[in-house]
């Protein structure tokens, strides 16, 4: 299942590929000066085994019903463990090394990949396990929203560059993936969750306390992820979505396109309600997090 | 370093191709790749299939059968076989590849030191690390007995991913310690530079982006 969010070769066009290596390569080199400047030193070391860590935690698998297995993605729990910096390292080595070793995902689309499951899910991750005030229970709630977020945003960013490719038509591809991932993000959230309690319960200094500002950023890099196929709603047909090749510019400017020109732009369309429910979901699965969150708190706390 | 520049224009020739004569003749050009062919890693393509599979209905133009159109079915059969191509491409590529000179080429296309560094601590550490992993699975084989509710099953998940984390992070203690006694001071120095691309492989190159533009041009 979580091959599904490896791109191929092959499925995306060439334009739609460059964007997506000149996204990935600027936030690498971000990236790269941010754990510079706070690692230092200890910047290849510690990166370097965590991307180990999470390749391997990826095999760390559970049964769900029906003969398919939950497990992770990892985006988000890099991201809390380590920041969001530390984290798009860490999985575009991941997804370099998937790409390299084991064929899964291609090369040309490589940026994208980088994009849809390092980028993305690190600022993701960290933006919503940073709103969280510091109490164990809020903290534990908050990662488990954060991994769920991660993967269903990452899911709907790969359904829309798929879109702009004229490879699947948006209005069901979106829909379908966000669908699919709603409910895998819910194992990623799961496991993520408890992961957090584990270590917070064995070793309460092991992950560094992510306090500060809430970065402006992350959240409109949030927001821009959640809206972008709201740009491409437009009700000129299927083939009007990958024919136009202004797509991906206007889906950058997103937020922009709640301005009057576009007033409302239809809720009728799927694109349209798929945004809403998942940001209904979102709230369901806030509460949901709190509800494990408290029950894993108490839980370490008795215990410990 | 000639592999990885015949595999990135064979791959860059596919997603530009766009009618059934340079698919056909594209592939033709893949059969020395055909060698490495592993049938089964081709599933990696399917759930992108899956995906594509609207088209086949929703293609405007005459109905070929079962609501299937035949321009959608063209559009289609043209996706699966450009992520066919591109795959075979790629396997050959890593299938024969040793890893280190995949980083090598990677240095040469201008991938930062920092990064390809990196690289190579993880992939140097992937399988121990995941042999640790192993050995948490084999445990948790060991000590399951029936079948538990899925949250319960998921809570040892991330348990396991937890205690996996400590182990990492103390590997990575050790492992920072031992490269500062070898004298590491924030840098992989690289003794063996990457081999300069010779006169025969440029001339290959040089012939293999000529007969892919051919392709492209003359279809």
């Amino acid at each position: 299942m979580l091959l599904a969010m490896h791109i191929p070769d092959g499925f995306l066009t060439v334009p739609v590929d460059a964007i997506g290596w000149v996204l990935a390569i600027v936030a690498i080199g971000v990236a790269l000066r941010l754990t510079r400047h706070e690692l230092g030193e200890k910047q290849a070391p510690w990166l370097g085994i965590l991307a180990a860590f999470i390749f391997a935690a990826q095999s760390i698998n559970f049964p769900v019903a029906a003969g398919t297995s939950g497990h992770l993605l990892g985006g988000a729990l890099a991201a809390i463990v380590a920041g969001p910096a530390a984290a798009v390292l860490v999985m575009t080595c991941v997804i370099a090394l998937q790409a390299l070793l084991f064929q899964d995902g291609g090369l040309l689309v490589m940026g994208w990949n980088i994009v849809n499951m390092g980028v993305l899910t690190a600022l993701v991750g960290s933006a919503v396990y940073r709103l969280a005030p510091d109490r164990p229970a809020l903290k534990l709630a908050a990662a488990f929203l954060a991994a769920w977020l991660s993967v269903v945003v990452s899911s709907m960013a790969c359904s829309v560059e798929l879109a702009a490719s004229g490879t699947s038509p948006l209005q069901l591809a979106l829909p379908a993936m966000a669908g699919v991932h709603v409910v895998i993000g819910l194992g990623e959230a799961f496991i993520t969750v408890a992961f957090l309690a584990y270590v917070m319960k064995v070793r309460p200094g092991a992950i560094r306390d992510q306090r500060g500002p809430i970065p402006a950023l992350l959240v409109v890099a949030l927001l821009v992820a959640l809206c972008s196929p709201l740009a491409s709603s437009s009700p000129d047909g299927l083939e009007a979505v990958a024919e136009r090749q202004g797509f991906l510019p206007t889906a950058r400017e997103a937020p922009y396109s709640l301005l009057p020109d576009y007033t409302i732009p239809g809720v009728q369309s799927p694109v349209a309600t798929t945004i809403l429910a998942v940001g209904l979901g979102t709230l369901v699965v806030g509460a949901l997090g709190l509800l494990v969150g408290r029950a894993l708190a108490r839980k370490s706390t008795t215990v410990s | 370093m000639l592999r990885p520049l015949l595999v990135l224009t064979y791959l860059l020739a596919v997603a530009l191709a766009h009618e059934w004569q340079e698919i056909g003749l594209l592939a033709l050009l893949a059969l020395p790749f055909a060698t490495r062919l592993r049938p089964r890693k081709l599933l990696l393509a399917v759930p992108f299939l899956l995906v594509a599979l609207p088209w086949l209905f929703l293609t405007p133009g005459p109905v070929w059968a079962l609501h299937i159109t035949t321009p959608g079915l063209d559009r289609f059969g043209l996706l699966a076989a450009r992520g066919l191509l591109s795959l075979t491409a790629l396997i050959w590529l890593t299938a024969d590849t040793p890893f280190n000179e995949l980083l090598d080429s990677l240095r040469r296309l201008g991938c930062p030191q920092a990064l390809t560094g990196l690289m190579g601590l993880v992939y140097r550490y992937l399988f121990v690390i995941q042999d640790e992993a192993g050995r948490l699975l084999l445990a948790r084989k060991a000590r399951a007995v029936g079948s538990p509710g899925v949250l319960f099953q998921a809570h040892v998940a991330g348990s396991m991913v937890g205690n996996l984390f400590l182990r990492s992070l103390e590997r990575s203690e050790r492992l920072y310690a031992a490269m500062q006694s070898r004298g590491y001071q924030g840098a992989f120095p690289c003794a063996n530079r990457p081999a300069p691309l010779r006169a025969p492989h440029a001339l290959t190159l040089v012939v293999w982006c000529a007969a892919l533009a051919g392709v492209l041009w003359l279809a």
